[in-house]
């Protein structure tokens, strides 16, 4: 394993509390980065539209606000999906 | 007709910029032509294009289909050409636009990955569900490529010396006027405490050292997965866990939320 294990004061405060927060939003049925992935599209025209929510939207909206990596990309998608929108 | 001679036909044919064709061969760039020099150029180079009656006409832009571009996109259909010209027409605006200026990596390299989405997008056309519209689903493939790679170029070579994992866990300077100086000091210090004894014990080596690596220097998941030797939905899944277990223990040790969300 290439990382440095046995930190003794990992977090600082802004790390501390959001940390705080994002366990009180964690559940048992979240969805993995995977299934984020695999429904991104949807859910993005799902956003573009203002279509009608679901269980899977609320899930992946739970997954979005505690995977910063997937909402990262989420953001890009959304952003390449409007720049190119004039082109269809 | 090869790579190059494409290029020129696809960019003489339409009315896009030039640096919407730009491949690793971005020689294109450094020219000056209007349209009908690089028609010219394009004849000249290839000598089975040379008879005007093969240029193909301007193609007339019309929405396709999702079904139309599933077909449009296979390599012996007759709109090949054209419906590939849009398909990265279509990416390269996006993928531009969001990430020029990002910072995170140079225009160069964008061409590059941009093209690497459209071979992508292709080999994989056939997974398209129909979730989504097929420009969608394209998008969300193109801009996880790019993604990936910029963060993979952004880390790799990133030693893990560089962190300072000493950095105290709480300021007690920070707050905001909700509770007075002596208050928040208190507070702080209690939550402090907690939150590194809960974080020490209830958490595996594993959970903490992705959790910090994650939250305090931003290291990505396929990163993290990477050095791991492990895949990002595991880390996603390892991190899930030590969620859960902070959140049972937070709710045990009476830890209120609105008193953490007072203290930004």
């Amino acid at each position: 394993m290439k990382m440095k294990t046995g930190m003794k004061m990992p977090l600082g405060s802004k790390h501390a509390k959001i940390l705080v927060l994002m366990a009180k939003d964690s559940r048992e049925d979240e969805l993995d980065c995977e299934s984020v992935a695999e429904n991104m599209d949807s859910y993005a025209e799902y956003v573009l539209n203002s279509g009608e929510s679901s269980r899977l939207i609320l899930l992946i909206e739970n997954h979005l606000k505690l995977c910063k990596d997937c909402a990262e990309e989420f953001k890009l998608l959304l952003g390449a999906l409007k720049a190119s929108e004039r082109l269809l | 007709m090869d790579e190059i001679s494409w290029l020129i036909w696809a960019f003489a044919v339409s009315d896009a910029p030039v640096e919407r064709f730009l491949t690793k061969k971005n020689w294109i760039r450094t020219i000056s032509l209007n349209s009908s020099e690089l028609i010219l150029l394009f004849c000249y180079n290839s000598p089975d294009m040379t008879r005007s009656s093969e240029l193909r006409p301007i193609p007339t832009r019309h929405p396709r289909s999702d079904r139309e571009w599933i077909e449009s996109l296979a390599p012996d259909h007759a709109d090949f050409n054209s419906a590939l010209t849009d398909l990265r027409e279509y990416l390269w605006n996006g993928i531009r636009h969001t990430f020029k200026g990002s910072g995170k990596i140079g225009e160069e390299h964008l061409e590059d990955f941009c093209q690497e989405a459209l071979m992508r997008v292709l080999s994989k056309r056939n997974s398209y569900s129909g979730k989504s519209r097929f420009t969608t689903w394209a998008m969300k493939v193109a801009v996880n490529l790019v993604l990936s790679e910029i963060r993979k170029k952004t880390w790799q070579d990133v030693s893990l010396d560089a962190f300072d994992d000493t950095e105290p866990f709480l300021d007690a300077s920070r707050g905001n006027g909700l509770f007075s100086p002596q208050e928040r000091k208190l507070f702080r210090k209690e939550m402090a405490e907690l939150c590194n004894k809960l974080i020490q014990e209830s958490l595996t080596d594993r959970q903490r050292t992705a959790l910090v690596y994650h939250m305090k220097y931003g290291m990505p998941l396929e990163e993290i997965a990477r050095r791991t030797g492990s895949n990002r939905n595991s880390i996603y899944k390892l991190l899930h866990d030590a969620r859960m277990k902070l959140k049972q223990e937070f709710e045990r040790s009476g830890v209120d939320r609105d008193d953490i969300s007072a203290l930004a």
